[in-house]
């Protein structure tokens, strides 16, 4: 994906690296940016202003590997859209009683939808919810954490996690039906 | 979650691309991305500054040998000479206007090639406006500066040709002194030879053996007739030599009895006069090397565009302290150019209170953000500031300067303008972006502009090479962090010593 010498060539500066850069990681961050964006404009947004702080700070990047610098490309992506967003989470609270239930994923299920239809899924998931999913499923961060991140409580982002983890099946649920329709 | 879950919806967000339309999103971001700073190269300071110097020494040796040839040419036996049209021994070579005198029966100067007087061809007029002996068939050409006939000094490069031509003789005296001769025409010579006289066999002697002092006489005519040249040499300080030349012409029977001329070569006149001048110079030394250290105070002002008044309430005025070191060079008179470099630093207090936002790095992420996001490792600080710090710039620059000194007695004032270009800049600090907000220096691209600006140097006489230096100094430079453009205004007060050399 990023080539092992475009570390170096953005640092100094190359103009052409940095478009080299964009046409290679563009459409992995942009999922990214669209699972913790507001809307997919939102996305866009958050992607412009992801390579413009990358642009600006590569020379801060200590690092060599391709996947490291990847990865903080990811973070920074991830930050602005958490960022964005930040008052959004306040307003879709709900506690955990509200859910009143913990239902689990069948890994079968799972693992029979394709790559498209699981992350059109995700997607598909209520503001909130889809940002407290991926940190905790995806990112793999404890509900502390993910609390300490958007501002919520911890309680908050256990809750909003069941619902997504809820409306995901759901939605798994009606794909399947369709699938054997 | 379990494990295997949690794999599968890592795999598929990890490998997922979601189809992005490049252009616009490139497009986008050079909408957003700040202006690229402006790279300024500066190498070419050096050279510059390097060209200045040279080129004033240049123009100080030019200035210099139109004070000093004519005494280095008093001094130097080979172009100091007096020349005689010599019939028979002499080796005269016509082109180049030497001979040698080694055939000179008398004298100290044998073996001497000469070049000056030149022997030219006879001439019957001076040519010199000038001049106005042009029956004494004395010329006086290629003056360049003034001249002194009959008490005039002649400063310049002067040919002076006595031309006698009588029976059986032509006696031509060629002086070509260098610029700083002086020549005196202290009587006036009769009428010219007649034209039909054959050439005189004319005998160049040296009658004293000493360099200071020589006379050539015609011995082939009568006492009464000969042509006496006396030529004093003195060289300026150092050789103590004394040149004059003074001419009689061949005084041709009844023709030119009753008119005797001699022109004077007085270069002693013209050598005392170039010898003030080098001494007035010695006493300048023209190259001095300064050295300053004082206090400045750094006002920063803005526009009112864009976020020029929050940057402007924010900052306040703060002092600092240069110092530097100069080369100063004498290039004409009172004029001086300098070259050095000077270390400017400078503290403005940032004063801001408010709420913003970092992330782990410390950077600014926003503001007014309502809930904590303390982390260690990720996402946001949510920082409720007052910012109550100096911001400190600093800046190596290489001046260039002119000024002009007045001297009262042992002070010295110096009125002068330069320009500083920045060689390296350091900024540490804040400033305010867009929203407001305290922004780290460190994240601007800076278009640092040249420091202009005029001062005021007041100095002392300690000694011959020493002096006290004092100088006031105001200059500004405007940076430009693409934003808004800033005016960095810096009175200073210096204190120094300065080495003639």
């Amino acid at each position: 994906m990023i080539q092992s010498n475009l570390i170096n060539r953005l640092r100094k500066g190359e103009e052409p690296a940095f478009k080299e850069l964009v046409l290679a990681t563009s459409s992995r961050l942009m999922t990214v940016a669209r699972v913790y964006a507001d809307s997919a404009e939102d996305a866009q947004d958050v992607l412009q202003d992801a390579y413009v702080i990358c642009f600006e700070k590569v020379a801060t990047f200590s690092g060599e590997e391709p996947k490291a610098f990847y990865a903080w490309m990811k973070k920074i992506t991830i930050n602005l859209a958490l960022y964005k967003n930040r008052k959004k989470y306040k307003k879709v609270e709900t506690s955990l009683d509200a859910v009143g239930m913990d239902r689990a994923f069948d890994a079968q299920i799972l693992s029979s939808l394709n790559r498209k239809e699981l992350m059109e899924i995700i997607f598909s998931l209520p503001d909130g919810y889809r940002q407290v999913f991926a940190l905790f499923a995806i990112e793999g961060f404890s509900h502390k954490e993910i609390a300490d991140r958007l501002g919520i409580k911890a309680s908050t982002s256990r809750s909003q996690f069941l619902r997504a983890k809820k409306v995901l099946q759901e939605k798994i649920k009606q794909l399947e039906k369709f699938d054997v329709a | 979650m379990k494990k295997e879950i949690k794999n599968i919806f890592q795999d598929s967000f990890d490998s997922y691309d979601t189809s992005v339309d490049t252009q616009t999103l490139l497009a986008g971001i050079a909408a957003k991305r700040k202006p690229e700073r402006k790279k300024r190269f500066f190498w070419w300071i050096f050279p510059m500054g390097l060209l200045i110097i040279v080129g004033a020494v240049y123009l100080y040796n030019i200035a210099g040998d139109n004070n000093t040839t004519a005494m280095s040419s008093v001094s130097n036996s080979e172009s100091e000479t007096l020349v005689v049209s010599i019939e028979n021994n002499s080796q005269f070579d016509s082109n180049s206007g030497t001979i040698s005198t080694s055939d000179f029966s008398e004298g100290t100067i044998e073996n001497e090639i000469v070049t000056t007087p030149q022997i030219t061809p006879p001439q019957n007029n001076l040519s010199h406006p000038s001049a106005s002996h042009s029956q004494d068939n004395y010329v006086i050409s290629k003056p360049s500066q003034e001249v002194k006939v009959s008490d005039t000094h002649s400063i310049g490069r002067i040919a002076q040709t006595q031309e006698v031509v009588g029976q059986q003789k032509t006696a031509t005296v060629t002086s070509e002194i260098a610029s700083t001769v002086t020549t005196t025409t202290t009587k006036p010579i009769g009428n010219s030879i007649p034209a039909n006289k054959e050439p005189q066999k004319i005998v160049a002697k040296t009658l004293q053996t000493n360099k200071d002092k020589r006379e050539i006489k015609n011995e082939s005519v009568p006492e009464s007739h000969q042509k006496t040249a006396v030529v004093k040499a003195q060289e300026p300080a150092a050789v103590k030599e004394e040149s004059q030349v003074i001419a009689q012409p061949i005084k041709e029977d009844n023709q030119l009895v009753d008119s005797e001329k001699k022109v004077e070569l007085s270069v002693k006149d013209q050598v005392s006069e170039a010898d003030k001048e080098k001494q007035k110079r010695s006493g300048r030394k023209p190259m001095m090397l300064k050295v300053f250290k004082g206090a400045n105070r750094s006002i920063s002002s803005f526009d009112d565009s864009s976020i020029g008044p929050q940057r402007s309430a924010a900052l306040t005025s703060g002092t600092g302290y240069s110092g530097g070191l100069q080369f100063s060079y004498n290039i004409l008179g009172n004029l001086s150019v300098g070259v050095g470099l000077d270390y400017t630093r400078s503290f403005q207090l940032f004063e801001w209170s408010g709420q913003y936002v970092v992330d782990a790095n410390d950077d600014y992420v926003g503001k007014d953000l309502p809930n904590s996001f303390e982390s260690s490792e990720f996402l946001f600080f949510e920082k409720e500031r007052n910012i109550y710090k100096d911001n400190i710039r600093s800046f190596l620059d290489l001046p260039i300067s002119l000024s002009y000194g007045m001297s009262y007695g042992k002070f010295a004032v110096e009125p002068g303008l330069f320009v500083a270009f920045k060689l390296a800049e350091w900024q540490k600090g804040y400033s305010v972006d867009n929203n407001g907000i305290p922004q780290d220096l460190g994240s601007y691209t800076y278009n640092v502009g040249p420091r202009m600006g005029a001062s005021l140097g007041l100095s002392y006489t300690i000694s011959d090479n020493l002096k006290l230096l004092g100088r006031m100094a105001v200059s500004r430079r405007i940076i430009n962090d693409g934003i808004v453009e800033e005016v960095l205004s810096l009175p200073e007060l210096n204190l120094g010593m300065g080495y003639r050399f």
